[in-house]
């Protein structure tokens, strides 16, 4: 079932079309990771389906709600995050995080717990009578999110939530949006920051000049890009015959070569891997590893960037 | 209303016990060393004779104060609240807040002054005991009141007003005005006051409202209460139409017509009696707004663009603009002024007057009108484009009067509209004013040519964006 639905999505600044025209359906429980180069219009179209910018064009449905008629559910149905945001620095935690319960109209009775288990999520219980101003950037940014959390939205929109992070608030970050993505939260976080994406987003959309040029969940665009994928492969002894026998092997194609271990381009199905493995212990190699290796983000988007002829910034 | 989260946000940091007492100690304070030197000078000196004389001016000084805190304080308050959460980068979460626009409004309007309501509150206690103690009349103290509420209503709504307005900005210049404003209001403020205090005529100084006498202090009243109703209406516009200008069309000609309509009250029974002065000021007076609501009605290039989507062939797109333009406004604002003030001028004989006078201010106003739509259409591409608009609106409308002074020739002054306005009396022909008329139409020329330049572009470039984009 779409919990997003986008239809003809449409974003003008004079002459500029940050947003073109978008068609495109999130369901419930992904996680989409939104990429694109700098400019591509991700901002745009988040802030679009947060309300706070009117599109020129088109609509979303959003939990079931239009965004241009009904604005006002759709705020309680998500939790948005801006790109560059701070809280109020006269409150405390507990007072702030009451103030946005309170305002997404959380139950008196249930807010304290509400208040307690969202500071629990995002680590920062021990800094509850703290003041915001108290706060580092790292931790500005999971209370953030324990603002978003306090009234458990279905959606999540977040506007390059790692930005400005350092490695460990990097770290807790993600685990949080993992977490969040195991209990079936629907998230749609956009990056130019790949890395960070990499390990929990089931799907991506990828963008350029506001315009959609890819979206799929990510096997299959790793399918699409890369056919069956990247194999290495170590073998015990005679490595130049091994490497002989690789490359006139059907459906594969070597990438790389470090001592007995095969970088192999496996543009075939599984059986071509078994198949190549039996070929070598045939001819009396033996193979003492075999693994597939991950397409990372960063190479997809880079080989669709080719593909697509993207400008990249 | 005290459910309001936003209320309650601001209960948080106002209400802490460390700065409570502190800011709860400088109000008692003040108000016991002003119990303390009058009394002083009462126990000692001559200056109060009586008890009454003592409270009268206690009287005086609780009005002062009551005043700085509601509107001073408060608006000041309230002109910096979008500004400070642009700058401490709040705002989205408070644009997100699922509330209604006017759960906002009060929510920011009450809940930012929560701290200063309760002292005008407990003021307003000591403020009445010394008005009974000084033996004013019910009927002033009641119309004071009146008059504390309901301007504190309308500055403060003006205030958040002017703090939505600047989105964009990070910086308000909203609390500056005020106190530029403070500043020059002080004396007739506290002259007003004064007047009040020694004698209490000014409780039954009555003005005219069509035929109903009203003492003047209601009748600023509810002119200052219109004024905050319409500056509520304008806030919630801000908060749900963001991006938009102030007025909408209806917005602009719904204010207006009711602007025309509380001028029309004051000048009704004046304008009974066939005097031309009567007539001349309220045909001045009427027009005045003309100017400033165009001025916050104004659509932008990019509206401009965005409202010819779905229109395919290039003369549709014109008139497209021309019907969503700035320019169809302002003459409808300027045809709903003379449709009024016509009807007025015939029904009390001044219509020839009415013509010479309207055919100057016609052409005046197209000049003035197309330089706000050369603001609207150049300013995307050239920021600075308002500074120059300015400067030529400013000779437009001063140099005239400068050259009428420097050579003492009173016919100079009608070039600009404001001269215009000051010397209306010079001019009794309607041959005297056409080399204005013709000067205005010269004006117009250039400034027609650039509008329609810009219109012809806007075409070209929606049908290229609609083909290759």
């Amino acid at each position: 079932m779409s919990i997003i639905n986008m239809q003809n999505l449409r974003k003008e600044f004079a002459s500029l079309v940050a947003v073109n025209d978008i068609n495109f359906s999130i369901e419930q429980g992904q996680v989409v990771g939104l990429i694109g180069p700098n400019g591509a219009g991700k901002t745009t179209l988040l802030r679009m389906l947060a309300t706070l910018l009117p599109p020129t064009d088109g609509t979303a449905e959003i939990g079931g709600f239009d965004m241009r008629k009904n604005p006002l559910d759709v705020r309680k149905k998500i939790g948005y995050l801006p790109d560059f945001f701070n809280l109020y620095n006269d409150l405390t935690l507990t007072e702030c995080l009451e103030y946005f319960a309170r305002a997404y109209a959380v139950p008196d009775e249930s807010i304290p717990q509400k208040i307690q288990t969202s500071l629990d999520y995002v680590n920062l219980t021990s800094k509850k009578d703290s003041f915001v101003s108290h706060l580092s950037r790292g931790m500005i940014q999971r209370m953030g999110l324990a603002v978003l959390l306090v009234h458990n939205p279905d959606i999540f929109l977040l506007d390059e939530p790692a930005s400005g992070l350092d490695p460990i608030a990097r770290i807790q970050l993600r685990d949080i949006l993992k977490r969040l993505s195991s209990e079936g939260k629907t998230i749609l976080i956009s990056s130019h920051i790949l890395t960070e994406l990499s390990g929990f987003c089931s799907h991506i959309a990828i963008m350029n000049q506001g315009r959609l040029v890819l979206e799929g969940d990510i096997e299959h665009i790793e399918r699409e890009i890369t056919g069956f994928g990247r194999v290495t492969l170590k073998v015990l002894k005679d490595a130049v015959r091994a490497q002989q026998l690789i490359e006139k092997f059907p459906d594969v194609s070597l990438e790389k070569t470090l001592d007995s271990t095969f970088h192999v381009q496996v543009t075939g199905n599984t059986q071509t891997i078994a198949k190549l493995n039996a070929h070598l212990v045939s001819h009396d190699i033996p193979v003492v590893h075999i693994s597939e290796q991950k397409t990372t983000l960063e190479e997809m988007f880079m080989e669709i960037s080719k593909e697509k002829n993207l400008q990249v910034s | 209303m005290f459910d309001n989260p936003i209320i309650q946000r601001y209960r948080f940091s106002q209400f802490r016990p460390q700065q409570l007492w502190i800011f709860g100690t400088v109000y008692v304070g003040t108000l016991l060393l002003i119990v303390f030197i009058n009394t002083s000078i009462y126990t000692i000196g001559d200056v109060y004779p009586t008890m009454e004389k003592l409270c009268r001016s206690l009287f005086f000084q609780f009005s002062i104060l009551q005043i700085f805190i509601l509107w001073l304080f408060m608006p000041m308050n309230c002109s910096n609240v979008v500004p400070q959460e642009i700058t401490d980068k709040s705002f989205d979460f408070f644009r997100m807040l699922p509330l209604s626009s006017t759960k906002k409004t009060i929510g920011i309007l009450v809940g930012r002054n929560l701290f200063n309501l309760l002292i005008a509150a407990v003021n307003l206690c000591v403020w009445l005991v010394a008005g009974l103690l000084a033996k004013m009349s019910i009927n002033l103290l009641l119309q004071w009141f009146a008059l504390l509420i309901t301007v504190t209503l309308a500055l403060n709504s003006a205030s958040l007003l002017s703090s939505v307005l600047s989105y964009s900005k990070t910086k308000s210049s909203g609390g500056l005005i005020l106190v530029l404003i403070a500043i020059f209001a002080f004396g007739p403020i506290v002259g007003l006051i004064s007047e009040t205090v020694n004698n209490d005529k000014i409780s039954s100084f009555m003005v005219n409202f069509f035929n109903f006498q009203i003492p003047i202090i209601y009748v600023i009243s509810l002119y200052a209460l219109i004024g905050a109703a319409w500056a509520f209406v304008g806030i919630q516009r801000r908060f749900s139409c963001e991006f938009e200008p102030l007025f909408s069309r209806r917005g602009a000609l719904g204010f207006m017509a009711c602007y025309l309509f509380l001028v029309y009250a004051l000048y009704h029974h004046a304008l009974l009696s066939p005097d031309a002065d009567v007539f001349y000021s309220f045909y001045f007076v009427s027009i005045l707004p003309i100017i400033g609501i165009s001025l916050l009605s104004v659509r932008s290039l990019s509206k401009y663009i965005e409202i010819t989507r779905l229109t395919s062939s290039a003369g549709k797109i014109n008139t497209e603009i021309f019907l969503n333009s700035n320019l169809l406004l302002g003459i409808l604002l300027f045809l709903l002024w003379a449709i009024v003030v016509g009807t007025v001028s015939v029904a009390t004989g001044f219509s020839a007057d009415f013509c010479k006078l309207t055919l100057y201010f016609l052409t005046a106003w197209f000049v003035l009108l197309s330089l706000i739509e050369i603001y609207a259409i150049y300013s995307p591409t050239n920021g600075k484009i308002a500074y120059l608009l300015m400067f030529i609106a400013g000779i437009y409308l001063i140099l005239p009067m400068v050259l009428s002074g420097i050579f003492e020739n009173d016919y100079l002054a009608m070039f600009s509209p404001i001269g215009f306005i000051y010397s209306y009396d010079v001019y009794d022909t309607l041959g005297e004013i056409v080399p204005a008329f013709i000067m205005n139409a010269v004006f117009l020329i250039p400034l027609c040519a650039l509008i329609c330049k810009r219109y012809s572009n806007i075409a070209k470039l929606r049908s290229y964006i609609n083909v290759n984009v």
